[in-house]
């Protein structure tokens, strides 16, 4: 679906606050518009170095993209390393089993640690009480301070 | 004979349900719990959690679920610290998920200050309450990040 | 499915505002680097199964999502260890700034009357873009600049259309007061008004 600018338009002037006078005063359409355009304009006027690192970074994803395409129209290599593994069933099972045995261990020292410290009664205790940490015009409060 | 993809399939698939399983079998105890009426739970937990007595029953399993996590660490806690659970808990247990959720990280970032910031943030909170309610309430409605009923939708 | 070239063609056409679009909501352009780049690699590996024509609204959403998760642990700490620091007069937290002083102003002093008013006109946007609420920002940057309509922006918002109309007719009242204060309220403005410019990229 094409979006020309007519569209556009007529998608926000559907949106026009009634109560904004059209008279003398450029509308909501018109605003955001204005805007827009400013910002789109602005956009393409990036640092040298911005540019370049935004240029890399799309090269990455997109060389991820191509690569694992690449991976999962040819399955040769996986059926090759495969055969590999089948010959050492016992071995690999082994392996799995005991790296079971541990994550289970592990997860269980995990989970107690984190109970340890993140629980609610630690928060409740604290120098601060729980208000403290809700309330966001402590932070605004604190911000205009620092000033 | 198994293909060497369905092989790993099935292995990480046993590997993650038993290290999930291993997550849950430690709070196994603790889950079982939140199913339980207030008159059903024990008696050291209902001590710890008597501010809650009457909202109870109304609470839902996962909001329970915290408050046993409070008592199970209550007894943990020293005389003083105890008493500011007490004290505590019925505004923490009224305020939002969505409040209580913030509370939690800020109060993680808290933990990692100094001992003399966090003095200092004290005395800052002090000066805060001075201030009235219609100042607070403007302050509030200042933050940028604050999201009114509207937003939340 | 999605070719190579096809998403690296659409990157290349939304790389830069989106770039610009993270560093009005996290004021931080290394931050803002970081997250598109990690955007438009969650965008290549996990969306690749999906047709071209799904990515503009998929990437917009992945890159609100990165951008709230890094607002959501970087906020707090920025905002109290960086404030008692200011307070205190220690050093620790180094080259943690005021959010705000991280605007790159422009250098105009070789600018024509004509593109120093405009400049300075963006610069005034911009930052009053930024001082938004997020929720309005978002609308407005999803319905406007992005070009979607109220029904994809709830979508990726998580709201209703009507906080949509709510956020943007806000966001959009907001910035008007910009413009007015700029004298750029009347109709027929200055020669700083730039062209329309046909289809969108």
């Amino acid at each position: 679906m094409l979006n020309t600018n007519e569209n556009h338009k007529n998608k926000m002037n559907a949106e026009v606050d009634p109560s904004f006078s059209v008279e003398n005063q450029l509308s909501d359409a018109d605003v955001a518009h204005y805007v827009v355009d400013l910002l789109d304009d602005h956009a393409q006027h990036l640092t040298a170095v911005t540019a370049k690192r935004l240029l890399v970074a799309r090269n990455l994803a997109v060389s991820r993209l191509a690569d694992s395409q690449a991976v999962q129209s040819s399955g040769h290599t996986l059926v090759w390393f495969g055969g590999q593994l089948e010959r050492h069933r016992t071995m690999s099972t082994a392996i799995t089993l005991g790296a079971i045995l541990l994550a289970f261990y592990a997860a269980q020292q995990f989970g107690l640690n984190a109970n340890l410290e993140e629980g609610d009664a630690f928060l409740l205790a604290s120098d601060l009480p729980p208000e403290a940490y809700a309330d966001k015009g402590f932070d605004t409060w604190l911000v205009s301070k620092s000033d | 004979m198994v293909s060497f993809k369905k092989r790993l399939k099935l292995n990480s698939l046993i590997y993650l349900g038993l290290l999930l399983s291993g997550l849950f079998f430690n709070n196994l105890a603790l889950a079982e719990d939140v199913n339980l009426t207030w008159v059903q739970l024990s008696n050291e937990q209902r001590q710890v959690l008597n501010t809650l007595a009457s909202e109870w029953d109304t609470l839902r399993p996962w909001q329970r679920e915290k408050m046993l996590d409070i008592a199970r660490d209550y007894p943990k806690m020293n005389p003083s610290k105890q008493e500011l659970v007490q004290k505590r808990l019925g505004n923490w247990s009224r305020m939002t998920p969505y409040e209580r959720e913030n509370a939690r990280k800020k109060h993680q970032q808290f933990q990692s200050l100094s001992a003399e910031k966090k003095n200092e943030l004290r005395k800052k909170w002090m000066e805060y309450r001075g201030l009235s309610e219609v100042e607070r309430a403007k302050l509030r409605g200042e933050s940028p990040d604050t999201y009114t009923d509207a937003d939340l939708n | 499915m999605a070719t190579a070239k096809e998403l690296s063609d659409f990157l290349t056409a939304v790389e830069r505002r989106a770039f610009k679009q993270t560093t009005y909501a996290v004021r931080d352009d290394h931050a803002a680097l970081d997250i598109v780049q990690d955007a438009m690699m969650k965008l290549a590996t996990k969306y690749a199964d999906k047709p071209v024509e799904e990515f503009p609204m998929l990437f917009q959403r992945i890159l609100q999502n990165t951008m709230r998760d890094y607002w959501r642990r970087q906020k707090v700490r920025n905002l109290w260890t960086t404030l008692l620091s200011s307070f205190g007069g220690s050093a620790e937290t180094g080259d943690e700034r005021d959010p705000l002083e991280t605007i790159d102003v422009e250098d105009d002093s070789d600018q024509p009357h004509a593109q120093l008013e405009r400049s300075q006109t963006i610069q005034l946007i911009e930052l009053a873009i930024q001082k938004l609420p997020a929720r309005q920002r978002e609308a407005f940057v999803l319905r406007y600049w992005e070009d979607m309509d109220v029904a994809e922006t709830a979508k990726i918002m998580g709201c209703s259309d009507g906080s949509v109309k709510t956020h943007c007719s806000r966001a959009v009242h907001a910035l008007a007061l910009t413009l007015k204060k700029q004298g750029l309220d009347k109709l027929g403005i200055s020669s700083s008004m730039p062209m329309n410019k046909g289809l969108k990229s």
